[in-house]
């Protein structure tokens, strides 16, 4: 059961982050990659905690300073993400 | 020397390639995978598995490389850092002919390497039972770069096609007693996460790993698809480590073993049971196959049809490796099971449907080959298989015998007359437009095909066995 509610919250989550918009591609595993964050247990919690904090800041109006920069190093970094992803 | 010939298979990985050299099976590593193997090669986990045969007995050629040019000359180096040479698997096969059991065993093996893996901080970079290959029911990883160092905060960039290959496929016999393997045999990438979730119902949802692995992947999916995101920058800079892998691999170990497929009864399974014909009968047609395997040592041999494995037992007891087909899931699944119990090492069960085998796939119809061109038997055993093929699958007589002359193979062929009762049910609801199925015209069809060395009529009159040479042998 406790399981199931842990489930639900990360669903909760997921929607909580599904971009609005969408522009460009990006590995098609990008999903699964999150889910493992889900998949990890007790340590995965936190992290998650650490990746959406940003977003709920932003959520009670208080907008994260690293966020914005991440983003911008995201757009130049497109190009050299996963080259293993290319399964044998 | 003869020239590198390349495995045209093996080019997903650019690292690496297969290639066959003077009968060896060797694999050029390029600089990134050489130095992925240094560290690979000193790992104990490695040189464990490797001595248990969980791995393929792998060396390095100490020779230079510079004999055998890279395929890719033109964009990266122009040899090999460094080439391995690999035991050779005695019959390559597919997870499309494998039964529920063998593809469970599979991903077993794989989890089991990726756990063993990560604890010495590798990671197993892809996970597609392709990657698995029988020496008789003993499975082992052939894939050797596919060990790579885990970087830091990377999470398992194998996890989805772990899922789209082992799991959901198993999930899918194991929850909705449907096969997977018309699906692997479609779909060489496997069962997508959204597919999967669209086959399972509510009840579904309360089963292990379901809702989880299958409907939250596919939710991941959707919503992540087209994301600007650099998730995996930012699962890094969020702290993501190895312990989450760990967890995952140790619930899909968990999850995994706990599989069962159910089916207790199938077309073919209580044939033995309610044998056509009597036990005097079953030892005299036993003696005639362990006469002519014994004639003489076999390399190949395939048993078409084999149900329980008595004659493909038979034929192993003097040949160095034996096909054991059926067209019937749930006979194979039982005959892998009691070939692993007794940890045969040179039967390989597969299904397979005589009328339709495995075909030529993939890239250039060559990345996964058809069952002829993985190699042609020695001695092939048709045993109450003909008349299935001629009445049931509606194949010509003439075609049928052509077909197993042209593999050179000699033959143990059983004709089975129209007075048995087997073929009478055959026939019971059809219009009988099967005249070529008659005993003269299929010896007739048999000496032009073949040369018949001996032949021997069943207690009952009503089964025949020829032992016969293919004139193109």
């Amino acid at each position: 059961m406790r399981r199931l509610g842990c489930l639900i919250l990360i669903v909760f989550f997921l929607s909580l982050t599904a971009p609005s918009a969408a522009f460009a591609y990006l590995d098609p595993g990008s999903g699964s990659m999150l889910l493992q964050l889900v998949l990890g247990g007790l340590a995965g919690l936190a992290v998650i905690a650490k990746l959406y904090w940003h977003r709920l800041l932003a959520l009670f109006g208080m907008h994260s300073r690293q966020e914005e920069s991440d983003s911008e190093i995201d757009s130049t970094s497109l190009t050299t993400s996963d080259s293993s992803d290319t399964p044998q | 020397m003869v020239a590198p010939h390349f495995e045209p298979g093996s080019f997903r990985d650019r690292t690496s390639r297969v290639f066959y050299q003077d009968g060896a099976v060797l694999r050029g590593l390029n600089a990134h995978a050489a130095q992925e193997w240094e560290v690979l090669k000193a790992k104990p986990f490695f040189q464990q598995f490797m001595a248990e045969g969980k791995i393929v007995q792998t060396e390095q050629l100490v020779e230079s490389p510079d004999a055998s040019p890279s395929p890719h000359t033109e964009r990266c180096e122009a040899h090999w850092s460094v080439i391995l040479k690999h035991q050779t698997i005695p019959f390559i096969s597919y997870p499309y002919e494998w039964p529920f059991s063998m593809l469970q065993d599979a991903a077993r093996l794989t989890l089991e390497l990726q756990a063993a893996a990560l604890n010495a901080n590798m990671t197993l970079k892809d996970a597609t039972p392709f990657n698995v290959q029988w020496s008789g029911s003993q499975p082992a990883f052939i894939d050797i770069p596919s060990f790579e160092r885990l970087r830091p905060g990377e999470p398992w960039v194998g996890y989805r096609q772990f899922c789209q290959l082992f799991l959901y496929p198993l999930f899918l016999q194991a929850y909705k007693d449907l096969p997977f393997q018309p699906w692997l045999r479609g779909s060489l990438e496997g069962i997508e996460p959204t597919q999967c979730a669209r086959l399972m119902s509510l009840r579904d949802l309360f089963r292990p790993g379901v809702l989880s692995h299958v409907v939250l992947q596919a939710k991941a999916q959707a919503s992540y698809a087209q994301t600007e995101r650099n998730l995996k920058k930012d699962l890094r800079q969020a702290g993501f480590h190895k312990a989450l892998i760990q967890a995952n691999v140790s619930r899909l170990q968990k999850q995994i073993a706990q599989l069962t497929w159910k089916q207790t009864r199938s077309t073919w399974s209580g044939y033995t049971e309610a044998l056509p014909y009597t036990e005097r009968e079953q030892h005299q047609k036993a003696d005639f196959v362990r006469r002519l395997t014994h004639s003489r040592r076999w390399n190949l041999v395939w048993d078409l049809g084999c149900n329980t494995g008595t004659f493909a037992r038979i034929a192993a007891e003097n040949a160095d490796y034996v096909l054991a087909m059926d067209i019937d899931a749930l006979v194979v699944e039982r005959l892998y099971c009691a070939l692993k119990q007794e940890q045969s090492i040179n039967i390989l069960p597969l299904i397979s449907n005589v009328a339709d085998p495995a075909p030529n796939l993939g890239w250039r119809g060559q990345e996964r080959k058809a069952l002829v061109e993985r190699g042609k038997p020695d001695l092939t055993l048709c045993l109450a298989l003909l008349h299935h093929v001629v009445i049931s699958a509606h194949i010509p007589l003439r075609e049928f015998i052509t077909w197993l002359a042209s593999l050179g193979t000699a033959l143990v062929i059983e004709f089975v007359t129209r007075d048995d009762s087997m073929v009478q049910t055959l026939l019971r609801h059809k219009a009988d437009h099967y005249t070529d199925y008659d005993l003269t015209y299929f010896e007739r069809c048999l000496a032009d095909a073949f040369a018949i060395d001996q032949q021997e009529t069943l207690a009952s009159g009503t089964r025949r066995l020829y032992y016969a040479r293919s004139k193109q042998a």
